[in-house]
């Protein structure tokens, strides 16, 4: 089966970084391409209707604009930076709807609300960083970990030597570790 | 030997009968290598429990309102000239010019009268300072590194810069309410680093966990374990909600979430809860684990305090399945951390069968030995 590669580089991301920093708007059109759908989606989940969700996309891109200065340029580093600020965006959004009840969450629903979006943020930058590993290294990860095949089972059905399976889960792994280890 | 490589050590997860004998024997006496196996442990663990999603695609309207709102903020900061009369614009010119000369001399004098003083760097846009502390060892008072709260990008971070303390030592940071005694670990640092930043729920501030504490090891509280702690330091200038009363009488929890009293297995461990070795070339690359709660308290528990607690154990519950999954390595130390692991999984099971009713209780993860983690050997 004949797999293209659509991994994204790292150093490519690191660029976006620079980029951004430097005030480019589109690098920052760039990252929305990439990761706006993550953080609408953990908005989505969060918040539960897509005004609000769309509301607390767009304040996440405002700021991370705005605050661009703040961004260590690697490719660790940016989607776990984006998510921080989408969380905080989503919590605030929450704590203006409370507001609005007139009835406060009290500190500790609002800390029981952040730890669930951590939770719920870490799940879904996985998945979207999974996708974004690109083929067949996506579909490799997902079959050893989640359909739970042996290697032996992956080389057979992707026709793919055994060596080259075993390459893609190592660096995939190596991969997804370090791009969801800024965020939570 | 040598550190192993990166490829190594995720070899030693995906596969592990093809990993060196050399590998295999210096990972379990290593901290950083130790450290950097859990948390790989830890993400493949999260992977294998990753749920298909449906993605929502956003409305091709909303990239288009941010645009938008960039350009309008552009404008605000840009303001476009009107259309001037000349004879205005040669007034205005004037009035520069002789404001410049006048701010000159003003500079000149304050640097004649005052001397020149050092320029301070120009803080971080966006950046507020809410307090700030000198990291102490109590015992030799020496000071062991300094530490701001701040808010950036809407976010409360604490910055840690330590001072004096050996590299690859694995260091985790605690704030702990000095009232009530209740401690929560916000991170661990990266071994390579002298510089940390973690994400702080601003609540818990709030609620007065204020005393910083620098324990080594990944999961070692410094209640819990006096020795592990390495220096402390208490924030001040923070406005303080009002605390909770002590009730005369014990009332039921305020809303006890389904999962309290039923905490689901299927919860993920986060690689979070395991400390993290940093393949970031930057100073200040650190991981934020979920806050765990170590001590009892003392006030009517909070249902954040609660929340946590249950937390920590469901962490606590899937670090050591995944501990157990690995491969024993024959020590006395990892025979005797699959033991306690073993204790763990034992109890929380007994919890969960346990019918509940008003005289029962779920276990607190301070009642499961909260030192069963397997730890990175100390070396």
């Amino acid at each position: 089966m004949p797999f293209v590669s659509a991994d994204v580089e790292l150093g490519d991301v690191t660029e976006l970084c620079d980029q951004l920093i430097d005030g480019s708007r589109e690098a920052l059109s760039e990252i929305y391409q990439r990761w706006g759908k993550l953080i609408y989606n953990l908005a989505l989940r969060s918040l539960g209707n897509p005004h609000d969700a769309e509301e607390a996309t767009q304040l996440t891109f405002l700021a991370a604009w705005r605050s661009r200065h703040t961004l260590r340029p690697s490719p660790a580093a940016l989607p776990g930076w984006l998510v921080g600020i989408a969380k905080h965006q989503v919590i605030d959004i929450r704590r203006q709807q409370q507001r609005q009840r007139r009835n406060d969450l009290a500190a500790g629903a609002l800390a029981a609300v952040e730890l669930d979006l951590n939770d719920l943020a870490l799940s879904l930058t996985l998945t979207n960083e999974l996708n974004a590993l690109g083929e067949p290294k996506a579909t490799i990860l997902r079959m050893a970990f989640v359909e739970d095949l042996t290697h032996e089972q992956i080389s057979q059905h992707l026709q793919l030597p055994l060596g080259t399976v075993k390459s893609h889960l190592r660096r995939g792994l190596l991969q997804l570790r370090s791009r969801i280890k800024e965020v939570g | 030997m040598e550190h192993p490589t990166s490829d190594q050590l995720s070899e030693l997860v995906i596969d592990p009968p093809s990993c060196s004998d050399q590998v295999k024997a210096h990972v379990p006496s290593c901290n950083l290598c130790n450290t950097e196996v859990q948390a790989l442990l830890a993400t493949a663990h999260l992977l294998s429990e990753t749920e298909s999603i449906d993605w929502t695609t956003p409305s091709p309207s909303l990239w288009a309102a941010i645009s938008e709102d960039l350009d309008s903020e552009s404008e605000q900061q840009v303001p476009k000239r009107a259309p001037q009369s000349r004879k205005w614009a040669l007034s205005f010119s004037r009035a520069i010019q002789i404001a410049a000369v006048g701010l000159l001399i003003g500079l000149l004098g304050g640097w004649v009268i005052w001397g020149h003083q050092p320029v301070e760097s120009p803080t971080q846009p966006d950046t507020t300072v809410l307090a700030s502390t000198t990291l102490q060892d109590k015992t030799t008072r020496n000071n062991r590194g300094h530490a701001e709260l701040v808010r950036q990008a809407g976010e409360v971070r604490l910055n840690i810069h330590l001072q004096g303390v050996p590299k690859a030592e694995v260091l985790s940071v605690w704030l702990s309410d000095p009232q009530s005694g209740e401690q929560v670990q916000i991170g661990v640092f990266d071994p390579n680093s002298a510089d940390g930043s973690f994400s702080v729920p601003s609540t818990l501030v709030e609620d007065g966990f204020r005393v910083i504490s620098l324990s080594k090891g990944a999961l070692r509280s410094p209640t819990h374990d006096p020795g592990a702690k390495l220096a402390s330091g208490k924030l001040a200038g923070i406005a303080s909600k009002p605390k909770r009363t002590k009730s005369p009488t014990p009332s039921p929890s305020p809303s006890p979430s389904p999962s309290h009293a039923d905490p689901q297995p299927t919860d993920r461990p986060r690689p979070s809860t395991t400390p993290t070795a940093s393949a970031q070339p930057s100073a200040t690359a650190t991981k934020n684990p979920t806050p765990q709660r170590t001590q009892k308290p003392t006030t009517t528990p909070n249902p954040a305090l609660k929340h946590f607690r249950q937390k920590q154990l469901r962490q606590k519950v899937k670090a050591c399945r995944a501990f157990l999954a690995t491969p024993k390595v024959g020590s006395q130390a990892d025979r005797a951390q699959r033991a306690a692991c073993r204790m763990l999984l034992q109890q929380w099971r007994a919890s969960r069968l346990a019918t509940p009713s008003p005289q029962t209780r779920i276990l607190e993860p301070d009642q499961l030995q909260p030192e069963v983690l397997p730890q990175p050997s100390q070396t």
